[in-house]
């Protein structure tokens, strides 16, 4: 078997369709309002979502894609089912992701077991996750494959360096993931919908872990290297950037419970984050023009 | 409190009774049957054991990138554990290896060029449509192979003075059987045609006949050794019989003299 493999090479069964990973979007820094909306629909809609959001656009306006939803609301099923499917691919995307992470370093001698190690218990995880998540998508209603798969979170956890991988797949997607979380957690216990937010609130905990893993081993194997450390700094903010969706994920100061997706500020604390790196991640967004 | 008082003498060999100071008891109940004397020395098992740790430490990182190789959702989804459990599995060699005087936990060596030759065979299919090689390659060949191992290493090691490694094999053991279980009902599920069962049959073979070239897991010396099963002492017949009984009445009479 091969070392690092690429997006191209993930094996999937029938059921997934692939759309193109948005790297240009992803990397810009400067994005516009239509480009964000472009690429979101790309990335989470299907048919029946971009039927709602033609009928919202329909009503004067643009589409919904920049709030949040409420359970009550008409769309609310659509949005959660695009959701939960979107995390569902995410999963699957950091099992394999971790899992390669225990493969593709073997042969470096410089990297100590304990970094394998932790990448098996992240595959077990991943895996419960992605058990969790197809169970979610069964209670709300979803089919696996209705929704398109996007592999731009594979896309950053490809790396040869193991320091760019951790930071790239640990630090980044599993942060991500901590805000979707924090968000679902919220929409669970909004709808009264315990299945979502108890079981959601298990999987944020090993999120947390691996979040933890990240913070620790990048600054573990660059710790005596000062070059390195910068390289992986650097990619740690383009991977930030990409991350923030165009912007879409910003601060949440608690206040403003309209945002899209709001930075899970305590979760990612007991991570490891300093005050300072949840402030490099808010900053990470490129600037958006004529945003509303 | 007021402890009855045993007949018993400790380490006299008679039957232990009774509760509190009056139990004259060994260290051990009367039905313990452990083995003070286990087949290796602790270099010995050093040895073996960075075989193990090798083979596991490969194995999980094996399982781990087949993950993203495998289409079959249900077949990605059952790597996922077991390449945790062998990563485990190898870690507990690790925190075992300081316990026998070796001075370098992360030692982890192949027992032969022809070992080598085997994993490297085991891991190699890659391809999307080759998931029944992979899975025969685990669970057919190297997991079944390991829980041998492992069971008769549990056997025959000193269940007392090596008691920390036959408590580690249980685990392992344990979680080797669940695997050989799910992973043999996952390749006779995906492999329901004459031509899976072929493909299957021929890579198992070609397969064991590499490991059977390296001798196993640990080498040449992976299995094997002499009998020691606890055998009863030869009959006792005839004059040999006759000669035992004469010889016990006179020292009764002696003794009854002497008294």
């Amino acid at each position: 078997m091969k070392k690092l493999m690429t997006t191209d090479d993930l094996a999937r069964d029938e059921r997934f369709r692939r759309t193109p990973v948005p790297l240009d979007f992803l990397m810009a820094e400067e994005v516009t309002v239509e480009q964000v909306e472009e690429t979101m629909l790309m990335l989470l809609g299907n048919d029946e979502m971009r039927q709602t959001l033609e009928q919202q656009s329909a009503g004067g306006g643009g589409p919904n894609i920049f709030r949040r939803v409420r359970p009550e609301e008409d769309d609310a099923p659509v949005f959660i089912k695009s959701q939960m499917h979107g995390i569902f691919m995410g999963e699957m995307q950091a099992l394999e992701a971790a899992g390669r992470s225990a493969w593709d370093f073997t042969d470096d001698d410089e990297l100590p077991w304990k970094f394998q190690f932790d990448m098996a218990r992240q595959c077990w995880d991943e895996t419960r996750h992605v058990e969790t998540y197809s169970a979610l998508l069964d209670h709300v209603g979803c089919d696996i494959g209705e929704f398109a798969e996007n592999l731009f979170l594979f896309e950053f956890g490809c790396s040869d360096d193991p320091a760019e991988r951790v930071v790239g797949v640990n630090r980044c997607l599993e942060g991500l993931a901590l805000d979707v979380f924090n968000d679902t957690i919220r929409f669970g216990r909004s709808a009264d919908d315990d299945t979502i937010w108890k079981s959601v609130d298990y999987v944020s905990a090993d999120e947390v872990t691996h979040v933890r893993f990240g913070q620790v081993w990048s600054k573990a194997l660059t710790a005596d290297d000062p070059e390195r450390r910068a390289k992986i700094v650097n990619f740690q903010r383009k991977v930030d950037r990409a991350f923030s969706l165009g912007g879409l994920r910003g601060a949440y100061d608690g206040a403003n419970t309209e945002q899209f997706l709001p930075l899970a500020i305590e979760f990612r604390k007991l991570a490891g984050f300093t005050d300072q790196d949840i402030a490099d991640v808010a900053g990470a967004a490129p600037k958006v023009k004529g945003r509303r | 409190m007021t402890a009855s008082r045993s007949d018993a003498h400790a380490n006299g060999g008679g039957p232990v009774r009774g509760y509190g100071p009056g139990r004259l008891a060994q260290p051990f109940p009367y039905w313990d049957r452990r083995r003070l004397m286990g087949e290796w020395t602790v270099e010995e098992s050093v040895q073996r054991i960075v075989h193990y740790k090798w083979a596991e430490q490969h194995l999980s990182a094996a399982i781990g990138g087949w993950v993203a190789t495998i289409p079959e959702l249900d077949v990605k989804a059952m790597l996922g554990p077991h390449c945790y459990q062998h990563a485990w599995h190898a870690d507990l060699w690790r925190q075992r290896l300081p316990e026998l005087r070796e001075k370098d936990e992360a030692r982890a060596e192949p027992p032969n060029d022809a070992f080598i030759e085997f994993m490297d065979e085991l891991t190699s299919p890659e391809a999307a449509d080759a998931t029944i090689e992979k899975l025969v390659g685990i669970y057919r060949v190297l997991v079944p192979h390991l829980l041998a191992v492992y069971s008769y290493h549990q056997r025959v090691t000193s269940d007392i003075v090596d008691a920390p490694t036959v408590r580690i094999l249980k685990f392992m053991i344990d979680d080797d059987i669940e695997q050989l279980i799910c992973g043999e009902m996952m390749v006779q599920d995906l492999a329901r045609t004459a031509k899976l069962r072929t493909r299957a049959g021929k890579w198992q073979t070609h397969l064991d006949v590499l490991l059977v070239k390296a001798g196993g897991v640990a080498g040449e010396e992976t299995l094997g050794g002499r009998p020691r099963i606890g055998m009863p002492p030869r009959a006792v017949l005839g004059a040999a019989l006759r000669q035992r009984r004469q010889a016990a009445s006179a020292a009764s009479a002696g003794g009854v003299v002497a008294g």
